[in-house]
């Protein structure tokens, strides 16, 4: 990030709220926090599995969107998951591929029963 | 328009979906749980928490040496503050001496009382310079301080947090506790930003 880049940054922040670049960094923040109010680790200790992750990553290169932040974040919380045996690298594999063939179940549906998907759906079943 | 009818979605949107998924399974982590946090966040917690902090400091002085203190004991008598933040610092600006937050190797901010850091907060060259070069970096950023003024930049580290309390801007002498608490900005209570004098013309 350059200087003007800074600047830019931070008068495009505003005064206002901010809220989460991205639906999933809202729900890495949302996991984080309720799996430390559970103790399933502390922030401490997510902390330090953070710092390792944003070290590695600026081997590579600078931070300087919330898209490599939150990278980051993702990294660390799998980690730290892993580590404590939750989270098992060849489930989460299996469970992408499970979610993405719904997804596309649920995409290739709507094509299909909506020809005029702009309309309002008049036929929802409760 | 595209005829591509495949899905397309980010890797981090899958994985966390996935991870959030496994640990629903396992009866880890409900959902609803973590809809609680977001929600708290999107909703109640911003910068606009900090400032009542700041606004109540300005106008009560007993206040004000408790939030220096203790900035986690004065805050929650406002019933602001959270698990996730355990020790809060409160800095005091003055005509000589300007604190400035950064956090070295991560991005540590305290949350419940300013809400999510901005990106600039979170970006290499910030967390990497300031420390280095404050006088440059926050003149970079607008904020020229005079040869006079000390600069203090504090490092978020371990469990410590950090929240500057801004100078009360000249000319708000008649204003209100809820009028002064629009005056506060979010960095100025990271301390890269100066409040302006309050221009009287203009409310």
């Amino acid at each position: 990030m350059q200087p003007h880049e800074l600047l830019d940054q931070m008068q495009r922040a505003g005064l206002a709220n901010l809220s989460f670049a991205s639906p999933w960094a809202a729900r890495l923040f949302g996991m984080t926090l309720a799996a430390a109010q559970k103790k399933i680790f502390s922030l401490q200790e997510f902390q330090q599995a953070l710092i390792a992750s944003i070290q590695l990553h600026e081997q590579d290169g600078c931070i300087d969107s919330d898209e490599q932040y939150y990278t980051c974040w993702l990294e660390a919380l799998q980690g730290l998951l892993e580590q404590q045996d939750l989270i098992k690298p060849e489930r989460l594999g299996v469970r992408e591929d499970q979610l993405l063939a719904a997804a596309q179940d649920r995409h290739d549906h709507q094509r299909s029963g909506h020809h005029h998907p702009h309309h309002a759906d008049s036929e929802h079943h409760a | 328009m595209s005829h591509d009818h495949k899905i397309e979605k980010a890797w981090q949107a899958l994985r966390t979906e996935a991870i959030e998924s496994l640990l629903n399974e396992i009866g880890v982590l409900d959902s609803a749980e973590v809809d609680q946090v977001v929600h708290h966040y999107e909703e109640n917690v911003g910068p606009r928490t900090g400032a009542k902090v700041v606004a109540r400091a300005w106008v009560d002085p007993a206040f004000r040496q408790r939030l220096l203190a203790n900035g986690l004991a004065a805050c929650a008598e406002l019933g602001i503050g959270g698990p996730e933040t355990e020790s809060l610092h409160v800095l005091e600006n003055t005509a000589t001496v300007h604190n400035v937050v950064v956090c070295t190797l991560c991005s540590c901010y305290p949350w419940p009382i300013l809400g999510l850091p901005p990106v600039w907060y979170k970006s290499s060259a910030y967390r990497s310079r300031l420390v280095r070069e404050p006088r440059k970096v926050l003149q970079e950023m607008g904020l020229t301080l005079g040869d006079d003024v000390e600069i203090r930049v504090w490092d978020s580290i371990s469990e410590i947090r950090y929240l500057v309390l801004p100078e009360r801007p000249e000319g708000t002498e008649h204003l209100s506790e809820a009028e002064l608490a629009e005056l506060v900005s979010r960095d100025a209570m990271i301390g890269v930003a100066h409040l302006p004098a309050h221009d009287i013309a203009g409310t």
